[in-house]
């Protein structure tokens, strides 16, 4: 047993005794958890959850963002967003076919395996549009795994084009889609929802839209936007929301909480989540969510410092190299928009963890035998 | 399991129990011991002598009466020689005019610095600090360090008794503890400063007590040195303080943890809660958001520090949350003291 594990406070016992045994954690372990004032307690639980479920890889990716556009219908819905803009706005952009097709092929000669690629609910575009751009790619570079869109834009795609959720992701797919990205699950609960985006798609509907995936076959991934006008209970309804359906497909290959950035958004009198805080989402997160796999600490938004930090918080993935990453950035993002692969592989050595190139749906591609870094 | 793991937890808990570990076992835990391990440990100790939970902070400036220095130590920002054509120096009056606007802003310390040089008259150092004084008498003006007092003394030919002597009569309210043995070691124009390092150092710094000056201690790292010289200077500063405290002023009253934004958050934390955990005798453990920005900063106050140091209101490049930089002031200091569950105590000086 680690020092720090034997130094866990009487009030937090009972939760190391479940770790221990392998028992689930209940809504009030969660909030007994967000209230704690022993951060590094709370992170030496979280630690051991990983250890004993998961191992002590640490995952990244050689992935790539292109975000197709950032005109966005829902532009005056979410209060959060810096990225969004009208069809109008100078500066609006959206990216056509050959110019996608063009990034994809300079970035698969760097080695990516992975394009990630979300946009802004685009209101006259053809689903053609979509289909098209995903053949196009996945023709230009056959090997990499298309992982697009949000639930959110799913939903929109539905309505928007007539057909049902099942046949939107049946006709993606069969353009070359591999699997949906986790964005759009904002917080679910409603007290939370109608404060920072009201009107847009809902907690339920999101959480539908991945069940309907996860039986068809298709991965996702699934975050959580943190750091705003949310409470602790808030914040642990919306991790146990996500574990039910996990339980009920297993069809999520990890959990992302994402950082509220508040500059350039209709927030921005908010002053955005701490250190503290980041951290214990990601241990929060770690374990109460015992049947995920991966829980991403995402560099970009929360700095390669954190990021690096929470690998002993829980953390199991850092993401991936990223290379162009324009969400965040509107908001205001002060970190890099590329990480280099021996960067993220030094940053998960130095804190002692052993890197794992993987692909989108955590397949081990490559292990990176820990070197102890001097000093 | 790794027997260092084992041999770190053994040293904690001599250290939990009120042991001290010796060099060795302090050199294990500095190059061995996890952050989780270590930052455990120091929180427990934090919360046995401030079972409240207060974390200080001060709202301050730091003014530059000079850019002038002789060493140019690659690891300083702005300073020239004194040939160079962007070279200043500042009357006592126009030190005191920005001191009196830092007031104004709610700056309850003032910290002026220059370098090390030695063309000056020594009347411009005590003149100084009346003048600043005269006009924010209620402003703590802390100024200099130990390898600064040495230059005066080779420069002016005096004891260093009598520079602190003069420069506590002219109103000097606090003193920079200033030099780590990382700078010492590592960088050959600060190691210049100094003939005999820790001698000297050991001198000013009783010198202080003994006029009941108090001091900050920075422990700075990350210049390249080995872990056998950061603990070095450590156990200096706990070894000078039991001795200026069994002469009746324990001079260090806060031991403030800087490093240069290269060194990773990790091993700043890591060796933020080595210092609390070999450093008992000085009261408070400062983290430091300048160049770790106040994510950092905040997540080591349940790990070694109860103080956040000063706002440093001329600093405007902080990283103060997920994409905003700005500067920090005492409401941001207080949220995120706050947020870390402990009671924001904001401080008049050292």
């Amino acid at each position: 047993m680690s020092f720090a594990l034997s130094r866990i406070p009487r009030d937090l016992m009972p939760i190391y005794e479940k770790v221990m045994t392998d028992q689930r954690l209940t809504f009030e372990d969660g909030l007994k958890l967000m209230e704690s004032d022993n951060l590094f307690a709370v992170g030496a639980l979280a630690d051991l959850a990983r250890h004993r479920r998961v191992g002590d890889y640490v995952y990244f990716i050689n992935n790539a963002h292109i975000n197709y556009s950032n005109i966005c219908a829902l532009r005056n819905v979410c209060r959060f967003c810096a990225f969004g803009k009208d069809r109008n706005d100078p500066a609006g952009y959206t990216y056509t076919i050959e110019q996608m097709v063009e990034k994809a092929k300079a970035y698969a000669r760097l080695g990516v395996t992975e394009f990630h690629m979300v946009g802004g609910l685009h209101p006259d575009m053809p689903f053609s549009y979509y289909t098209d751009f995903i053949s196009a790619i996945k023709q230009a570079v056959p090997h990499a795994h298309l992982k697009c869109f949000t639930a959110v834009e799913i939903d929109y795609f539905s309505r928007k084009f007539r057909m049902s959720v099942e046949e939107v992701l049946l006709r993606l797919r069969e353009a070359g889609h591999g699997s949906l990205t986790g964005g759009g699950a904002e917080m679910f609960h409603p007290e939370v929802h109608n404060r920072i985006c009201p009107g847009k798609m809902s907690g339920d509907r999101y959480l539908e839209i991945h069940r309907i995936a996860h039986r068809l076959g298709i991965p996702t991934t699934c975050t959580m936007m943190y750091g705003h006008v949310e409470e602790p209970r808030h914040v642990v309804d919306h991790i146990l929301r996500l574990r039910d359906l996990q339980d009920e497909t297993g069809g999520e290959t990890a959990f992302i909480p994402l950082a509220f950035h508040p500059t350039n958004t209709r927030m921005s009198h908010l002053p955005g989540p701490t250190g503290w805080y980041d951290l214990k989402i990601i241990a929060v997160a770690r374990l109460l969510l015992d049947n995920f796999k991966a829980i991403k600490s995402y560099w970009i938004m929360l700095s390669p410092r954190i990021a690096q930090i929470s690998l002993h918080f829980g953390a199991n993935d850092i993401d991936g190299t990223v290379r162009e990453e324009k969400i965040y950035h509107f908001a205001g993002a002060t970190t890099p928009m590329l990480q280099e692969k021996e960067e993220l592989i030094r940053l998960i050595w130095e804190a002692g963890k052993i890197p794992a190139e993987r692909d989108t749906v955590y397949n081990i591609l490559k292990v990176y035998e820990p070197q102890r870094a001097a000093g | 399991m790794n027997p260092s793991v084992t041999e770190t937890g053994e040293i904690l808990t001599k250290v939990l129990r009120g042991g001290r570990p010796s060099r060795e076992e302090a050199v294990s835990l500095c190059r061995e011991g996890t952050l989780l391990d270590l930052a455990s440990a120091a929180g427990e100790l934090v919360r046995r002598v401030n079972p409240a939970g207060r974390v200080g902070y001060i709202v301050n400036k730091t003014i530059l009466y000079s850019n002038v220095c002789r060493p140019q130590c690659p690891f300083c920002e702005g300073t020239v020689t004194k040939e160079s054509a962007e070279a200043f120096t500042r009357t006592p009056e126009e030190v005191a005019a920005e001191a009196a606007e830092a007031a104004a802003r709610g700056a309850t310390q003032v910290i002026l610095q220059g370098g090390h040089r030695d063309d000056l008259p020594w009347e411009y150092y005590p003149s100084l600090i009346r003048t600043v004084k005269k006009r924010c008498p209620e402003v703590q003006v802390a100024a200099f360090s130990p390898s600064e007092i040495a230059t005066f003394g080779a420069v002016y030919r005096k004891s260093v008794d009598r520079l602190i002597g003069e420069l506590k009569e002219a109103g000097l309210d606090a003193m920079l503890g200033g030099g780590s043995p990382s700078l010492r070691t590592r960088i050959p124009e600060y190691r210049a400063l100094l003939r005999d390092p820790w001698p000297q150092w050991r001198e000013v710094v009783l010198g202080c007590a003994a006029y009941r000056i108090p001091m900050a201690a920075p422990f700075v790292f990350g210049f390249g040195e080995t872990a056998e010289e950061r603990v070095e200077y450590l156990f200096r500063v706990r070894e000078v303080q039991d001795e200026a405290a069994a002469a009746g002023f324990p001079v260090f009253r806060v031991l403030e943890v800087f490093t240069l934004s290269t060194v990773s958050g990790l091993e700043y934390l890591r060796m933020l809660a080595l210092a609390r955990i070999l450093v008992p005798n000085v009261a408070r453990v400062a983290s430091n958001f300048l160049y770790q920005g106040a994510k950092v900063a905040q997540v080591a106050l349940d790990g070694g520090a109860d103080d956040m140091g000063g706002t440093y209101m001329e600093y405007d490049k902080a990283e103060l949350a997920a994409g905003r930089v700005g500067a920090m002031t005492a409401s941001e200091m207080e949220r995120l003291i706050s947020v870390a569950g402990r009671i924001p105590a904001r401080r008049h000086g050292l």
